[in-house]
C-alpha cells in the first residue's frame, strides 16, 4: 500500500491536468476546460505554498523529490502558468488544444523542478520543448518557420543532453545526480558529460552562441506564447542547471565557474548590444531577455549558496516582468503597434498600459524600490563575494548599456500624443495587474522572497 | 503594525480617489478617511503610548534595513496635531474649491499623501523611515505649491521651494550614510545612547542644515514666503502642522545629541537672525498671506531658539499653540480673499465687518499670535525669554515680541479700517460656504483652548514653574500692549499709514531684498560652476557617445549573423560548441 502523503498532490494535480486537457480536446466549449485548469493550478499553488511553509523532504512515487527548492518552483510555475492560461484563454482560437499542451509543459516543468534523477530532468525538458513547439505551431497559422526553428533548437539540446546521459551509464545506472559526486577522484568522462549537460541546457536557456534563432522565434510567435517561452521555458532550463550543477559544484566549482562566467559575459554583451539596434519592440525585449539570462548566469557562475540564492531571486523576478511585458506587447501587436515609433504616446493612449510597461522596464533596469533591483544587487554581490569581481563590473557595464534602449522606450511611451485611445480586455488587465503588483509589492518589501530563495538554495545544497 | 494603522485610512481614501472620478466620492472619501485616521490617532494616543515597534524591512548580505515606529510623547504630540488638522483642512478645502472647478481630484490625492507622509514622519523612530517621509513631504509640497501650474508665479515658487528643500534632502541623506557607515544603526535611541559621540559631529551639523531648509530658517527662509502661491488650504496646512514643523520636530527628537555635542548655540544664532528678518519683512509686506508666512518663520525661529536653550517645554508649547492660530488666520485670509475677488493686498481688502463670525475668529487668531495674556503664544514666548541666560538675548526677544504684536495687529487693522459699501461683497461674505465657516469655528475654539495643553506638557518634559514668573509676565504684557498701541496709532486711528517706498528702512526690509540678492549671487556661482562642469561633462559625454557609436556599429555588424537563416545560426552554434569544449579541456587540464 502506498503511504499517501498530502504532498503527493503536487505531482498528482499536473497529471490530472493532462487528463483534463486530453478530455478538453473532445469537448467543444472552452469555458469548462479553462475553469478546470484555473482551479487545479490554484490548488497546486496553495499546496506548494503549504509545503514550502512546513518544509521537509518527501519522495513521491520514488522518482520525484519534493523539498523546499522544488516547492518554491512548483509554486512559481503554477502562478506563471495561471497567468499564461488566462492570457491564452482570451486570445487563442483553439484554447482546447492549447490547454492540453499547456498541461504537458506544466508537467514537464514540475518534473524538472522535482527531479533528482537526470533522466527525469531530460524527460521534463523534452516535454516542455515538445509542448511549446506544438503551441507555437497551433497558435498562429503562419508560424511554421518559428516552430521549425524552435524544433531545431530543442532537438539539438535534447541530442546533446542524451549523449551526456549516455556517458554516465557506465558509472551510475540509477542516473541520480547525487551519485556523480560519490564517484572516485576527478573523472574526465563524467566531467565531459557534465559539460555536455551544461551546453545542452544553455541551448534551452538561450545563452550565446546558442541563441541566435531565439529572437526570430519570439518575434513571429503570438505574444502569450512568447511570454511562456521566455517566462517559463527558459526558467525551467535554469532550474535544471541549478539542480544539476548546484549539487556537483561542491566538487567541481572551480572548473564550471569559469565556464559559466565566459558564457555569462558573452550572453550579456550579445543581448544588450543587439537590443540596442532594434526598432521592433518585441525583438528588443527578446534580446533584453537574453541579456537577463546572462545576468542570471552570473549567480550560477558564482557557484555558492549565495550565488544560487541570487539566481533564484532573479529567475522569479524576471519571469513576472517578462510575462507582464509580453502580455502588453501582444495586446499592442493586435492593434498593429510594433515599432518604437508606434509606441510613442502610449501613456496618453492607455494610462494603465503605459504605466505598467514603464514599471516593468524600470524593474529590468534595476531601479531601487522594484523587484529587479534586489535581483541585480544580489547577483553582483554574489559575484563579488565569490571573488569574480570582473563579472560584477561587466554586469554593471551591461546595465549601463541597457539603460540606453530601455530609456529610449520609456521616452517614447511618455511622448505627448493625441492618437486615439486603446482599450484592453479584463483578462489581460488581470494578468498585467498581477505581474505589476507583485513587482511593486516585492520591490517595497522583498524580505519574504529573499528568505524563500535562501531556504530554497540551502535545501538544494543539503540534498 | 499597530501604530502604522493610522496611515491606512488616508491611503485607502487616496486609492478610492484614484479609482473613482465621481466628485462626491472624492470629497466623501477624503473627509471620511481623514476623520478615521483622526479617530485611530486618538485611540493610539490613549491606549498605545510609549510603545516602540521595530520591524526588519529587508536584509541584503550584511546590511539590514529596519523600520521602527514609536509613540513617545513627542511623536504623539505631532501625530495628534496632524490628525486634528487634516480633516479640518479637508473640509475647509471642499468649501474653498467650490466654484474653482479644476484639479480638485488631484488636490485631494496630493493632500492626503502629504498628510499621511507627515503622520509617518510623526511616528517614525528611525532615520531611514524619517527620510522616506521627509522625501514624500518634499515632493508633495512641491506639487501642492505649484498646484496652479499655469500661473507663472506658482511655477517659480514651486521651483524655489524644491531647490531649497533638495539641498536639505541631500545633506540629510549624506548624514544618514555617514551615521550608518560609522555606527551601523539608524535608530534614534541608538544614536542617543551611543558612546562614540565624536563621529556624530559632522552628520549632526548636516541634519541641522537639512532641518533649516525644511523649517525655512536663515538662509533658507525665502521659499516659505513664495510658497503663498499655493491654494489657501495648502498654506494653512503647510504652515500649521505639517512640513515646516518637520525640521523643528527632527531637531527636538535629536536634541539630546546636540546637547552633548554642544551645538545648541547655532540654533539660537540662526533663530534670532531669522526672527529679525521675518519680523521686519512682515512689517513692510502688503500681501495678506505673506505676512502670515513671515510670522510662521518667526514662530519657527522662536522654536529653534527655545530648543537651543534646551527649553523643550516652551518649544513644544509654541509648537502646539502655533498650529491652531496659524491655521485659523490662514483660513480666515482665504475667506477674505475669496470675498475680494482673490485680491491679496491688505490695503485693498474690505469689509471684514460684514461677517461677524469671520471677524471674531480673526480677532481670536490675532490675539493668540500676538500673545496677549493668557491667550495663545504668550506663555511659550515669555518662557523662552526667561530661559535665556544673557540679557542681550532677552532684550532681542522682547523687541521681536513687540514687533510681532505690531505687525499682526497691522494685518488686522488695515482691512478692518477699509469700510465696504459694496453689496456684492457683502453677499459674498454672508454666503461664505458653511464648509468653510465650520472648520474656522472649530479651529478658533481649539486655538482658544490650546494653551491649556501646557498643564499636560509639564508632566512630560520636566517641571516648569508656570506661575512663578509673574514679573516677566508683566513685562511681556506691557511690551505687547505697546506693540498693539503702536499698531493702533499708526494703522487704525487717523489715516492708515503707507510707508513710503523710498524709505531706506522699507527698502531694507521689504521682500528680504538682501537675502534674495544673496540667493542671486549664490545661484550665479553655481551657474558658473555648473558651466565649468558642463564642459567636463560634455567631453565625458563625447567619449561615451563615440564608444556608444562603436558599440552600435558593432551591433550592426553582429546583426549580419542574425539574418533568419538557420544554417548560419547553426554554424555559429557549432563553432561555439567546439570552442567551449576546447576551453573546457584547457581548464580541466590546467592550462589556464
Amino acid at each position: 500500500m502506498i503511504n499517501f502523503n498530502l504532498m503527493y498532490m503536487l505531482i498528482l494535480i499536473p497529471i490530472v491536468l493532462i487528463v483534463s486537457g486530453a478530455l478538453a480536446i473532445l469537448h467543444r466549449k472552452k469555458e469548462s476546460a479553462f475553469i478546470v485548469q484555473v482551479v487545479l493550478l490554484i490548488m497546486n499553488l496553495i499546496f506548494a505554498v503549504l509545503f514550502f511553509v512546513t518544509g521537509g523532504q518527501t519522495i513521491a512515487f520514488s522518482i520525484f523529490t519534493i523539498y523546499s527548492f522544488s516547492a518554491l518552483f512548483i509554486g512559481l510555475f503554477s502562478l506563471l502558468f495561471l497567468l499564461i492560461v488566462i492570457l491564452t484563454y482570451k486570445h487563442s482560437m483553439k484554447f482546447n488544444y492549447i490547454s492540453l499542451l499547456i498541461s504537458m509543459v506544466y508537467f514537464g516543468a514540475i518534473a524538472v523542478s522535482t527531479s533528482t534523477s537526470l533522466i527525469i530532468t531530460i524527460i521534463g525538458i523534452e516535454m516542455v520543448s515538445i509542448g511549446s513547439i506544438f503551441m507555437v505551431l497551433f497558435e498562429k497559422r503562419d508560424s511554421v518557420e518559428a516552430a521549425i526553428k524552435l524544433f531545431i533548437l530543442s532537438g539539438s539540446a535534447i541530442a546533446i543532453l542524451t549523449v551526456a546521459l549516455a556517458l554516465i551509464i557506465p558509472y551510475d545506472s540509477t542516473f541520480t545526480i547525487a551519485a556523480i559526486i560519490s564517484s572516485g577522484p576527478l573523472n574526465y568522462i563524467l566531467l565531459f558529460s557534465l559539460l555536455l549537460f551544461g551546453i545542452g541546457l544553455l541551448f534551452e536557456v538561450g545563452a550565446f552562441p546558442f541563441n541566435l534563432w531565439i529572437p526570430d522565434i519570439y518575434e513571429e510567435v503570438q505574444g502569450n506564447i512568447t511570454a511562456m517561452l521566455s517566462g517559463i521555458n527558459k526558467k525551467v532550463a535554469f532550474v535544471a542547471i541549478i539542480i544539476i550543477f548546484g549539487i556537483v559544484f561542491v566538487r567541481y566549482w572551480y572548473i564550471f565557474s569559469e565556464f559559466f562566467s565566459i558564457i555569462a559575459i558573452l550572453t550579456m554583451f550579445f543581448g544588450n548590444i543587439m537590443a540596442l539596434i532594434q526598432t521592433n519592440i518585441k525583438r528588443m525585449f527578446a534580446y533584453s531577455a537574453i541579456s537577463q539570462s546572462g545576468y542570471i548566469l552570473i549567480g550560477i557562475a558564482s557557484a555558492s549558496q549565495f550565488g544560487f540564492e541570487a539566481s533564484i531571486f532573479q529567475i522569479i523576478a524576471h519571469s513576472f516582468m517578462i510575462i507582464g511585458t509580453f502580455a502588453i506587447i501582444m495586446l499592442l501587436e493586435f492593434r498593429n503597434i510594433k515599432t518604437l515609433n508606434d509606441y510613442s504616446g502610449l501613456m496618453y493612449r492607455n494610462g494603465f498600459i503605459g504605466f505598467s510597461l514603464t514599471i516593468f522596464i524600470l524593474s529590468m533596469i534595476g531601479i531601487p524600490g522594484l523587484m529587479g533591483f534586489y535581483g541585480k544587487f544580489l547577483l553582483f554581490a554574489s559575484a563579488i563575494n565569490a571573488n569574480i569581481v570582473i563579472l560584477a563590473i561587466i554586469g554593471l557595464i551591461n546595465s549601463i548599456i541597457s539603460v540606453y534602449y530601455y530609456g529610449r522606450t520609456i521616452a517614447a511611451i511618455f511622448k505627448p500624443s493625441n492618437k486615439n485611445k486603446i482599450f484592453i480586455d479584463k483578462y489581460s488587465y488581470f494578468v498585467i495587474l498581477v505581474a505589476l503588483s507583485l513587482i511593486i509589492v516585492f520591490g517595497i518589501y522583498p524580505t519574504p522572497l529573499i528568505i524563500a530563495s535562501q531556504l530554497a538554495s540551502s535545501s538544494l545544497l543539503l540534498l | 503594525m499597530i501604530i502604522a494603522i493610522v496611515l491606512f485610512p488616508m491611503l485607502i481614501a487616496t486609492l478610492l480617489i484614484l479609482l473613482f472620478k465621481n466628485e462626491t466620492v472624492v470629497k466623501l472619501s477624503a473627509t471620511l478617511g481623514s476623520i478615521a485616521s483622526l479617530l485611530l490617532s486618538i485611540y493610539i494616543a490613549i491606549f498605545n503610548r510609549n510603545v516602540l515597534e521595530q520591524y526588519k524591512w529587508f536584509n541584503l548580505i550584511s546590511y539590514s534595513f529596519g523600520i521602527s515606529l514609536a509613540t513617545y510623547s513627542l511623536n504623539i504630540i505631532l501625530l495628534l496635531l496632524v490628525a486634528i488638522m487634516t480633516p479640518i483642512i479637508v473640509i475647509y478645502s471642499i468649501g474653498y474649491f467650490k466654484g474653482k472647478s479644476y484639479g480638485t481630484r488631484r488636490f485631494y490625492i496630493e493632500m492626503l499623501i502629504f498628510a499621511s507622509a507627515m503622520m509617518l514622519f510623526a511616528i517614525s523612530e528611525n532615520l531611514i523611515t524619517i527620510f522616506i517621509a521627509w522625501e514624500i513631504l518634499g515632493i508633495t509640497s512641491y506639487m501642492l505649491i505649484g498646484f496652479w501650474y499655469d500661473k507663472e508665479e506658482a511655477q517659480e515658487a514651486a521651483r524655489k521651494s524644491i531647490t531649497t528643500i533638495v539641498i536639505g534632502d541631500i545633506l540629510f541623506l549624506s548624514a544618514i550614510i555617514i551615521i550608518f557607515a560609522t555606527l551601523g544603526t539608524t535608530e534614534i535611541s541608538g544614536l542617543i545612547n551611543t558612546t562614540n559621540k565624536s563621529v556624530l559631529y559632522l552628520p549632526m551639523i548636516l541634519i541641522m542644515i537639512a532641518a533649516f531648509t525644511k523649517s525655512a530658517q536663515f538662509p533658507f527662509n525665502e521659499w516659505l514666503a513664495d510658497a503663498m502661491e499655493a491654494p489657501t488650504p495648502v498654506s494653512a496646512f503647510l504652515h500649521s502642522s505639517t512640513m515646516v514643523k518637520a525640521g523643528v520636530f527632527l531637531i527636538a527628537l535629536l536634541l539630546p545629541i546636540y546637547e552633548s555635542l554642544g551645538l545648541n548655540y547655532i540654533f539660537v544664532v540662526i533663530g534670532v537672525i531669522t526672527a529679525i528678518i521675518a519680523v521686519t519683512n512682515a512689517l513692510s509686506e502688503h500681501h495678506i498671506k505673506r505676512i502670515l508666512a513671515y510670522s510662521t518663520m518667526e514662530d519657527l525661529a522662536l522654536m529653534f531658539i527655545a530648543l537651543g536653550l534646551f527649553n523643550i517645554f516652551a518649544a513644544m508649547l509654541l509648537f502646539i499653540v502655533q498650529t491652531f492660530y496659524k491655521a485659523l488666520l490662514f483660513m480666515n485670509s482665504g475667506v477674505m480673499m475669496n470675498a475680494n475677488n482673490d485680491n491679496s493686498d491688505i490695503y485693498k481688502i474690505h469689509g471684514l465687518l460684514d461677517n461677524k463670525i469671520i471677524l471674531i475668529t480673526t480677532i481670536i487668531g490675532v490675539i493668540s499670535l500676538a500673545g496677549i495674556i493668557p491667550f495663545g503664544s504668550f506663555f511659550a514666548k515669555s518662557m523662552i525669554g526667561i530661559s535665556s541666560s544673557s540679557i542681550i538675548l532677552y532684550f532681542i526677544l522682547l523687541v521681536i515680541e513687540l514687533l510681532s504684536s505690531t505687525y499682526i495687529f497691522r494685518w488686522m487693522f488695515i482691512p478692518l479700517k477699509n469700510k465696504s459699501t459694496s453689496k456684492v461683497r457683502y453677499n459674498k461674505y454672508k454666503n461664505t460656504s458653511r464648509l468653510m465657516i465650520a472648520p474656522i469655528i472649530i479651529t478658533a475654539i481649539l486655538a482658544l483652548l490650546a494653551p491649556i495643553t501646557m498643564l499636560f506638557l509639564e508632566g512630560l518634559f520636566g517641571t516648569y514653574n508656570i506661575f512663578g514668573n509673574m514679573f516677566a509676565y508683566v513685562i511681556d504684557s506691557i511690551i505687547i500692549a505697546i506693540g498693539i498701541l503702536v499698531a493702533y496709532v499708526f494703522f487704525m486711528r487717523g489715516s492708515k499709514i503707507k510707508i513710503s517706498k523710498n524709505n531706506i528702512l522699507y527698502k531694507a526690509a521689504y521682500n528680504s531684498r538682501l537675502i534674495n540678492k544673496f540667493y542671486g549671487i549664490f545661484g550665479n556661482t553655481f551657474v558658473y560652476l555648473s558651466e565649468f562642469f558642463n564642459t567636463i561633462d560634455y567631453s565625458i559625454l563625447k567619449t561615451f557617445q563615440s564608444s556608444g557609436m562603436y558599440i552600435y556599429k558593432f551591433g550592426m555588424r553582429t546583426k549580419k549573423i542574425v539574418n533568419g537563416n538557420v544554417n548560419d545560426y547553426y554554424t555559429v552554434a557549432l563553432i561555439g560548441f567546439i570552442f567551449l569544449i576546447i576551453i573546457f579541456s584547457f581548464v580541466v587540464f590546467g592550462v589556464f
